[in-house]
């Protein structure tokens, strides 16, 4: 049998189960079973009697609630404009900030009255707004926030798991690869916050990270960094918190036309320290928050060099600059 | 006592107020909601009342109860955590026995856990009672009646994330206290 150390909670809660199941059962267990029975019988005999009433006394209940429903109505409208300005001013608050349980109760609300396809949606984005607001949260040194964010941001993505699984198979497909595109996306921000989260619970989160991560590049299509990697022949990438060298920022070839004509794709190429890669992510997936302050230098993996990957020194030769406005496709054939 | 009904079974059968499956409630739910409360106030007689309590106010709401697929279980902790909090809203003070009397075992390996397993019942409700509620609750739900993060988070009222946060600290609190008395002893 294995020794456990006490860094474990396993014995301590395995302890705390043993011990609780020993609490003896009750002497009146039978006499309290007994009254509540009939309890039971004497409001069955009501709700029986109570369906089975004249419509006399419903009518007299709409002669009284009738004028009531002005006040109702009027009551309504004010709360529903108060609630509007209150959930527009709460739509980019932060943890800590007063309006940010407006902010989740809005998102709950909004999950609780989608559809089922729209639900999954509503989930990931939720997810990912987690993942934002951790990286406001790492910035911030906010360890009180960090776990229960990152547990919230999992959490949302394993719901939209079940909820695309009760959908179909083909539903399930999509959103593992959505909520894989978020993770890999926030990769650097949840290997931040790991430092913020209690031990025992840092090992969960980063596990978590890494299965979504492993999903992703594993799935079909996807054709992750580490896919492609793998397929030239390169060393796999490194994960984010093991990366110590700078690296450039790569962007896929999946990346749209409109993004690359809006400017994104541009080089900051005296940067020694970069964020991290964002691998195969939908343009639409990007928050604003991030283009504005991950506006790294944009390449394009698929064009470098095989035997540059993952080395630690990239030569900046085999590196394809791209400026301002210039098509990415005219700065790999400058590459070659 | 325990019964043969499904969870989902008993609700159906509670919702058309059929005492079979108020039976069925009582059989599979008494003892757990009576544990949970015992935990809580640390009398017996006092869990008798408030378990008994619980099932009274759940006969009382059942036409508002929705089943999504075996719920009525956490239904059942959720009345019964407002149940044991109203007792103590009413009651204004808790029992409380000082620490120090919850036994000390022989140290091993891992002597806060060594002394959490020889603890008695009443020893246990002790160590809890050093607890927050909320962290008592959570405690209670995960780890002696097994439900997960998710369902704990419903039927106590929080999002799973503070679930976990509020478990962690409840450990490390657990831990510190056995930890200090093994120092101590």
């Amino acid at each position: 049998m294995t020794r456990r150390t006490c860094e474990s909670d396993e014995g301590l809660l395995e302890a705390l189960g043993g011990v609780a199941a020993s609490v003896p059962e009750s002497e009146h267990t039978d006499d309290i079973r007994r009254t509540f029975l009939l309890k039971v019988e004497a409001a069955g005999a009501r709700a029986s009697a109570g369906a089975e009433a004249p419509s006399t006394a419903n009518a007299d209940l709409r002669g009284r609630l009738l004028p009531a429903f002005g006040a109702i109505a009027i009551a309504l409208v004010a709360a529903l404009v108060i609630f509007t300005s209150l959930g527009l001013a709460s739509l980019h608050a932060m943890p800590g900030n007063p309006l940010y349980s407006v902010k989740r109760t809005i998102e709950s609300t909004r999950i609780a009255l989608g559809g089922p396809g729209a639900k999954v949606d509503s989930l990931l984005e939720q997810a990912e707004e987690r993942l934002v607001e951790l990286k406001y949260i790492n910035s911030h040194g906010m360890r009180d926030w960090a776990l229960a964010i990152a547990s919230d941001a999992e959490e949302d993505v394993r719901e939209a798991k079940r909820e695309a699984a009760r959908l179909g198979a083909g539903k399930a497909r999509e959103a593992d690869k959505k909520a894989g595109g978020i993770v890999v996306q926030h990769e650097q921000s949840i290997t931040d916050s790991l430092p913020l989260i209690p031990e025992p619970e840092r090992g969960p989160v980063k596990q978590w990270m890494d299965e979504e991560i492993k999903d992703y590049e594993s799935e079909p299509g996807s054709e992750g960094p580490q896919r492609q990697a793998e397929t030239a022949g390169a060393q796999p990438r490194q994960r984010t918190a093991e990366r110590v060298v700078s690296e450039p920022r790569l962007k896929d070839e999946e990346v749209s036309g409109e993004t690359r004509s809006s400017g994104q794709a541009v080089a900051e190429p005296e940067h020694t320290e970069q964020p991290p890669v964002s691998h195969n992510i939908e343009p639409s997936r990007v928050s604003p928050e991030q283009h504005s302050t991950e506006d790294a230098p944009v390449l394009d993996r698929t064009r470098e060099s095989p035997a540059a990957e993952g080395t630690e020194s990239r030569e900046a030769s085999s590196v394809p600059v791209i400026r301002t406005g210039e098509d990415p496709a005219s700065v790999a054939g400058r590459a070659e | 006592m325990g019964s043969d009904w499904d969870p989902e079974e008993i609700a159906s059968g509670a919702k058309r107020y059929d005492p079979d499956a108020f039976a069925a409630l009582f059989d599979t739910f008494f003892e757990k909601i009576r544990r949970y409360a015992y935990f809580h106030t640390g009398d017996e007689s006092l869990a008798d009342d408030l378990a008994s309590e619980v099932f009274s106010q759940a006969l009382e709401s059942i036409d508002g109860f929705t089943d999504r697929g075996g719920t009525i279980g956490p239904w059942l902790y959720g009345i019964a955590k407002n149940v044991v909090a109203s007792h103590f809203r009413s009651a204004a003070a808790k029992p409380t026995i000082p620490l120090e009397e919850v036994a000390l075992a022989p140290s091993g390996d891992c002597p806060e856990e060594d002394a959490l397993r020889n603890l008695s019942c009443e020893e246990l409700y002790v160590a809890l009672s050093t607890l927050s509620e909320d962290q008592r609750a959570i405690l209670l739900l995960r780890f002696i009646e097994g439900y997960d993060v998710k369902t704990v988070a419903k039927i106590v009222g929080k999002r799973p994330g503070a679930v976990r946060t509020q478990q962690h600290r409840a450990i490390a609190a657990l831990r510190e206290r056995f930890k200090a008395m093994e120092d101590d002893g």
